[in-house]
């Protein structure tokens, strides 16, 4: 058995983690988009008028948010769902995106309810019509309410995309697992995955920081909630 | 101006307007009083379909935006079309202002021009910062809602209506909301604009103000109307003055 000197198994394997940091980020963006767009779809149709549509998204969100992420990667990895082989990754894009959706979605809406019913009245009083305000009142302030909730989904999928290692997708976690295999060294492989992982939440951290100081400011919020969003960063 | 004929309005079984018929005339100041529960601000908000009641019929400007559903049960409201139209022909005043937050004072008031009527910014500008000026907010234009006071935040929301250059303006209980010393500057803005011939219809528990300002009172209870006419004559009625003997309590 080969012994390793301190520090140099990450330095041996850096650019392997790299690329599965790269893997994983790259899935993960995929996932939040395809994600936050069906469960944009799945929140209206929440919401909508027709009780058949809200009965469809009600049994839509039951049914993935009461499932463990890894069983609908395993689904579509391994059984071939409808005669369709896919790859690793695909099969975890698709897990992940149906998976997240479901959470997305609820976030949505409660972000979409939550939106001043007066100022959806003066959108209406000054004659706009449904697509304007959705875009000029709805959007704006939806999105301010729904930033912590939805960021904090985001970090979630980040983390919980260490699950894809095990169908075989080359992410962060598979690229660890595999230099420990061969190094033995584990204590140090980890602590590298462990600062990158936490590199990506962070960033992720930063840009919800950037978002609440924005729109805090725009709204002129009082001068404790600028104070607790200041000492987050 | 404004013609109503037979509206009703129920929530779940609770009839909140009877058969109510109402007429405004261009340049008439109405003001609408009478007890919580009467049925005024919902027959303010039907006037621009905020609330779309169960049958009726009203008209607008000799167009007819509401009529009782037909035999199919069918939406009374003629079409999305006619709906905007509506609103932008008819302004409303809030009590709770509902400025937008996210836009600066300036912003709010170039929303309906620019945005809902397509008007270009340019144009706009000179004449919401006039608005304001008519106010005494100019100096406030890049301010956010959030920072004004109440008074100021509802001066803004006039000056909103006012940039929609509206054939009438509604105002719901326009300085419910506010502490009582800054009801007057917002008052006395609403007494400068009846002056210049603006349709008002106000709906308010301010009766000095209704008795001196407006041309017309309508005393409601109950989902109906029980008087109306001159301020002089209308304030004379007996379940008027037992009203507002509540109020000076």
């Amino acid at each position: 058995m080969d012994t390793y000197e301190p520090g140099s198994v990450a330095a041996e394997y850096f650019p392997i983690f790299l690329a599965g940091a790269m893997t994983t980020l790259g899935i993960v963006a995929a996932a939040i988009v395809c994600a936050t767009v069906l469960g944009y779809i799945i929140a209206t149709l929440r919401l909508s008028r027709i009780r058949a549509l809200r009965i469809f998204a009600a049994a839509y969100v039951w049914f993935f948010r009461g499932l463990p992420l890894m069983l609908s990667l395993f689904f579509f990895y391994y059984t071939k769902p409808f005669g369709l082989t896919m790859d690793a990754f695909t099969a975890g894009l698709i897990a992940m995106s149906l998976n997240s959706a479901s959470f997305f979605s609820e976030i949505i809406r409660a972000g979409l309810k939550s939106v001043n019913s007066g100022h959806l009245e003066a959108a209406d009083s000054v004659g706009m019509n449904p697509v304007q305000k959705f875009v000029r009142v709805t959007a704006p302030e939806g999105i301010r309410l729904m930033t912590p909730p939805y960021i904090n989904n985001c970090i979630i999928m980040l983390k919980e995309s260490a699950q894809i290692s095990v169908i075989t997708v080359p992410d962060l976690m598979l690229q660890g697992q595999k230099a420990y295999n061969s190094t033995y060294n584990v204590m140090e492989t980890l602590g590298v995955v462990a600062a990158m992982y936490l590199v990506m939440t962070s960033l992720l951290m930063v840009v919800q920081i950037i978002i609440e100081k924005k729109m805090g400011r725009k709204m002129g919020t009082t001068k404790q909630l600028r104070e607790a969003v200041g000492s987050m960063a | 101006m404004i013609g109503i004929t037979g509206l009703t309005k129920s929530y779940n079984s609770r009839e909140v307007l009877k058969d109510v018929d109402l007429r405004i005339l261009p340049g008439e100041v109405v003001a609408i009083i009478g007890p919580s529960g009467a049925g005024k601000s919902t027959l303010l908000r039907c006037i621009n379909m905020l609330e779309v009641p169960d049958s009726g019929r009203i008209h607008v400007d000799g167009r007819q935006v509401f009529y009782t559903p037909n035999a199919r049960g069918k939406l009374g409201v003629v079409d999305q079309f006619r709906l905007t139209w509506l609103r932008r022909e008819i302004a409303m005043v809030f009590q709770q202002f509902n400025l937008w937050p996210h836009r600066t004072v300036l912003d709010n008031l170039l929303e309906g021009p620019v945005i809902a009527k397509r008007q270009k910014r340019a144009d706009a500008v000179p004449r919401a910062l006039e608005k304001l000026r008519s106010v005494g907010l100019e100096d406030k234009a890049d301010a956010y809602p959030a920072d004004l006071s109440g008074g100021q935040q509802q001066r803004v929301a006039i000056c909103r209506a006012l940039m929609m250059d509206p054939k009438a303006i509604l105002f719901d209980e326009p300085t419910s909301a506010l502490d009582p010393e800054l009801v007057n500057e917002v008052l006395d803005i609403m007494a400068k604009l009846a002056k210049t011939g603006m349709t008002m219809v106000i709906v308010t528990h301010e009766m000095k103000f209704a008795r001196e300002v407006a041309d017309r009172v309508i005393f409601m209870e109950h989902g109906g109307i029980v008087a109306e006419g001159p301020p002089d004559e209308v304030f004379q009625h007996p379940r008027l003055r037992v009203y507002a003997s509540h109020l000076s309590h």
